[in-house]
């Protein structure tokens, strides 16, 4: 499976007036490409922390994102985050947190590129996450108008007025009676004139009507031009263009300075199973447009010294980088380009950003700067902005009829209170698909609802996987929900990812002692009958407390099979079985023959 | 039979009647709320006479802002009705200089009226472009926002208008128009401030950051829209505050020089010079439209604050 988003050693802490509380504490997860990925455990485990990180969503200063990275689509989406926020020690009490505006608000202009575009999200509760005085349909319009806004334009620029040649291809594709060759003539004639092909299908199959109505009915339907209708549309897909840019470079450039780490575990053998018979790594050096790769020679033990890079060395990095592209590393060096042999170092090449360039960078502001002084007029705005926002509408109705809304005409002009709570899931759930995601994060979404709506959200989900190709984290503490919808999960247990499996092995032999007590504590019909009046197993204890977590296993003071070593050694996330992994000592090959195993 | 919806081409200059029939009913159902309470119907209707009165005064008489003195007659007459009253002093009564009150009056609510939601609109524009500004950022913004809006809110505005209008030496209408918009904004502010400290924190606010929504596109669609209701009460009441602010300079003196301007205050003086005693209705008549104004506009706000608050809507 080829990740699309990896998250490698995620740390996030929240300062409180007791100490720090490191809510996510190295938290790794792949998720892949239209993949499902369940993420399990108890509340209080930072699931929802995790979540918001990735969306960089937190409150921040209370939270901070410690360390780690992000990486998607071939960027870091934590590059440069280490300034947003500065820590200052005092000698007594938690460090305080001094957040720098300037890069805070950077940062988040930065993300707004990627939120709604590549990562959405759903929230728990429906009913809170609408905004009670807009309409529903415009609350999803809005959502396509700023991130898709470039191809509406497009859409509309594409339009034309009908010509005679137009209403030809009509009259043949009515009078046709093969169904592929109308089916022809119907794409020709919308990718021309861009009439929706579902209404030119309707009109022709309106066998009611004569000929010439319907004729005329398909240029009442088609857009009439009129002098200056595409100024508008050009200047927005200009300046979105010119806006994209300029964040491409500025994402660019910090997510290179911190592709260092990402190279050195690329050449670990106990990160990446994969490289082999390599050299070992030396030293990295991050530049603007290439990474250059210093390797020392084996050779001889006492003498360690540079070594000479040579073809052989510079095909052995190219062949690694492609072996390990359908792993995890492929996303952090999703757009390396090339690798070329450098002076003493192998180098390998990014393609060259859009370079800063004054004139562009000048447009951009004075486009942006006239295009909000127009916009804070409101008779002008809804002026501008109406075909924008009916070719959006299209859309909205389009996405409404995905997650199953009735009368999707009628709900776009409705406002959230006029829903029920089921209802506004399924526009939420819209809402974060307008921007077409890579990647749905759904944090509970069904735990504020009742059963059947439950039910309802969860078919609609699963319906959903088919029809789209975003990949899904949810978030849930509800096993019976992973084990329905997701292809793999994730259990978290105190901040930490103990285990991580394919869901129908999890199920069938949970590995971590966490995972176990987790389904033994679900009543099942099929697996399991339960006594009449006995007890149903739980696990004994609470989650502990993050602000001073058990040492060793973080589990060990709950768990049935802790021994010595779990009190002082943290057990690291392994791969005991192909395919799966797990935090857990007695899986460990050191400690195979450890006694109450 | 369904009904197939076309979607209309986009057009530039169309009238979206849709939209507009979906407002008027959202107001025709404001409406009826309103009237369910007597106090904010009456309200409501007598602000609605006054308001067709500017209009009709605006637009059908057009006359120049003074008031039109007979000084072959200068003696006040009272209106027909009135005890002893003459068919000489017409509906209204006659002031001093021989100024007919009704016509007088007729210009003075339209020039009360404008000048006052003048201050107010634009004083609840700046008020609340500050408080949702500082609300939602936060911070030093925030802080540094919020003490001058104290700072504002300390001075007594009748006794800072009269000193500024003392400072630039000018005591007309447009002055004290702009002195009083520069002190208009601080209760906006607080208003929008305290409630944008809310509903920043609600979950839609993240829901639009999750869709990549930007902080400027945050805070003027989605967190001012919701701050909303308590400033429309607000203006409404203010309305009748800063009208009798008017009235009050005027009565003092700040009348730009002008004794003929008319101005509800200023036929106040205008009768009393004359001799409140002698002829009372030269003072009790403007008297009472300045009275009754503020009274209707008070009950007007009480009733929208029911019906803005949304669980008054079922």
């Amino acid at each position: 499976m080829e990740p699309i988003l990896v998250v490698r050693g995620l740390k996030t802490e929240f300062t409180t007036s007791r100490g720090i509380l490191r809510a996510v504490d190295g938290v790794d997860l792949d998720i892949g490409k239209g993949e499902v990925l369940g993420l399990v455990g108890e509340s209080g485990c930072g699931k929802t922390v995790t979540a918001l990180s990735i969306m960089y969503l937190l409150a921040q200063p209370p939270g901070r994102i410690a360390g780690g990275a992000i990486w998607f689509r071939g960027l870091n989406l934590l590059a440069g985050s280490e300034e947003d926020i500065r820590v200052r020690p005092r000698s007594k009490g938690p460090p305080k947190l001094i957040p720098s505006d300037s890069h805070l608000k950077r940062h988040r202009a930065r993300m707004n590129k990627i939120r709604g575009r590549g990562l959405s999200m759903v929230f728990q509760e429906p009913m809170s996450s609408l905004n009670p005085v807009l309409r529903v349909g415009y609350q999803v319009a809005e959502v396509i108008m700023f991130q898709r806004r470039r191809e509406i334009c497009d859409r509309i620029l594409s339009r034309r007025n009908l010509t005679p040649a137009d209403l030809d291809l009509f009259r043949l594709a009515m009078a046709t009676a093969d169904p592929a060759e109308r089916e022809r003539l119907v794409v020709d004639l919308c990718a021309g004139s861009g009439l929706p092909p579902d209404k030119v299908n309707a009109l022709i199959d309106a066998s009611g009507l004569d000929i010439e109505e319907r004729i005329q009915r398909l240029q009442r339907l088609a857009p009439r031009h009129r002098f200056g209708d595409r100024t508008w549309p050009r200047f927005l897909k200009h300046l979105d263009a010119l806006e994209e840019a300029h964040f491409a470079r500025e994402w660019a450039k910090l997510s290179r300075q911190s592709v260092g780490q990402a190279a050195i575990d690329l050449f670990d053998p106990g990160k990446n199973p994969v490289a082999r018979d390599l050299p070992p790594l030396a030293s990295v050096t991050p530049r603007e447009e290439s990474l250059a790769l210093y390797f020392r020679s084996t050779a001889v033990r006492e003498k360690r010294t540079a070594l000479e890079p040579t073809e052989g060395l510079r095909a052995a990095v190219e062949q690694l980088l492609r072996d390990s592209a359908k792993g995890p590393f492929g996303v952090m060096f999703a757009d390396v380009e090339s690798v070329t042999l450098g002076k003493n170092a192998i180098e390998l090449r990014f393609p060259a950003r859009p370079p800063f360039h004054l004139g562009a960078e000048l447009d951009y502001w004075s486009r942006r700067v006239i295009y909000r002084i127009l916009l804070t007029i409101p008779l002008l705005r809804s002026q501008l902005m109406r075909p924008v926002e009916e070719e959006a509408r299209r859309d909205v109705l389009q996405l409404l009829r995905l997650v199953r809304i009735p009368e999707p005409t009628k709900v776009y002009d409705e406002y959230p209170h006029e829903l029920s709570g089921g209802m506004q899931q399924r526009v939420m759930i819209a809402m974060a698909l307008a921007g077409e995601p890579a990647l749905m994060i759904a944090d509970e979404p069904t735990t504020a609802l009742d059963v059947t709506t439950q039910a309802q959200i969860l078919w609609l989900l699963k319906d959903l996987r088919k029809r789209i190709d975003a990949a899904i984290l949810y978030i849930t503490h509800d096993l019976a929900v992973v084990a329905e919808l997701s292809d793999r999960v994730a259990v978290m247990y105190a901040g930490k990812i103990v285990e991580d499996a394919p869901v129908a092995d999890l199920f069938r032999e949970p590995l971590h002692p966490y995972a176990q007590g987790l389904l033994e504590s679900i009543v099942s019909t099929e697996t399991r009958q339960l006594e009449p009046g006995a007890m149903l197993p739980t696990i004994p204890g609470t989650v502990p407390d993050l602000l001073n977590p058990p040492s060793g296993c973080r589990f060990h003071p709950r768990c049935k099979f802790a021994f010595a070593r779990c009190q002082t050694e943290e057990p690291m996330l392994l791969s005991p079985v192909p395919n799966r992994k797990v935090a857990c000592h007695l899986y460990d090959k050191e400690a195979a023959n450890v006694p109450g195993h | 039979m369904g009904s197939v919806t076309v979607n209309r081409p986009a057009h530039r200059w169309r009238f979206d009647t849709e939209g507009w029939r979906r407002r008027m009913r959202e107001y025709r159902l404001l409406l009826r709320l309103l009237m369910k309470s007597p106090p904010a119907a009456v309200g409501l209707i007598i602000v609605l006479v006054y308001v067709g009165i500017v209009v009709y005064d605006q637009f059908f008489v057009a006359q120049n802002d003074v008031m039109i003195p007979n000084f072959n007659d200068t003696l006040p007459r009272a209106p027909f009705w009135w005890p002893g009253g003459t068919a000489a002093g017409g509906w209204f009564g006659k002031t001093n200089n021989g100024i007919d009150l009704g016509d007088a009056m007729l210009k003075a609510i339209r020039i009360d009226l404008m000048y006052s939601s003048f201050v107010v609109l634009f004083g609840a524009l700046v008020g609340c472009l500050i408080g949702v500004f500082a609300g939602y950022r936060g911070g030093l913004f925030d802080e540094v926002l919020m003490r001058a809006t104290d700072v504002t809110y300390s001075i007594p505005f009748l006794v800072f208008v009269i000193a500024a209008a003392f400072a630039f030496g000018k005591r007309d209408f447009l002055t004290i128009n702009a002195i009083l918009l520069a002190l208009w904004w601080p209760t906006y502010a607080r208003l929008v401030r305290a409630q944008a400290l809310s509903v920043k924190e609600l979950k839609f606010v993240e829901a639009a950051r999750a869709a990549g929504a930007s902080d400027t596109r945050i805070m003027v669609k989605h967190v001012l829209p919701n701050t909303l209701a308590p400033v429309f009460v607000q203006i409404s009441l203010d309305l009748g505050v800063v009208t009798q602010i008017f009235a009050a300079l005027n009565f003092i003196g700040f009348n730009a020089g002008n004794l003929f301007i008319p101005e509800l205050g200023n036929l106040i003086v205008v009768g009393d010079t004359a001799s409140f005693t002698t002829y009372p209705w030269t003072v009790i008549m403007p008297g009472l439209v300045l009275l009754i104004f503020t009274v209707a506009v008070n009950l007007f706000g009480d009733g929208l604050r029911d019906v803005l608050d949304p669980r008054a809507r079922r």
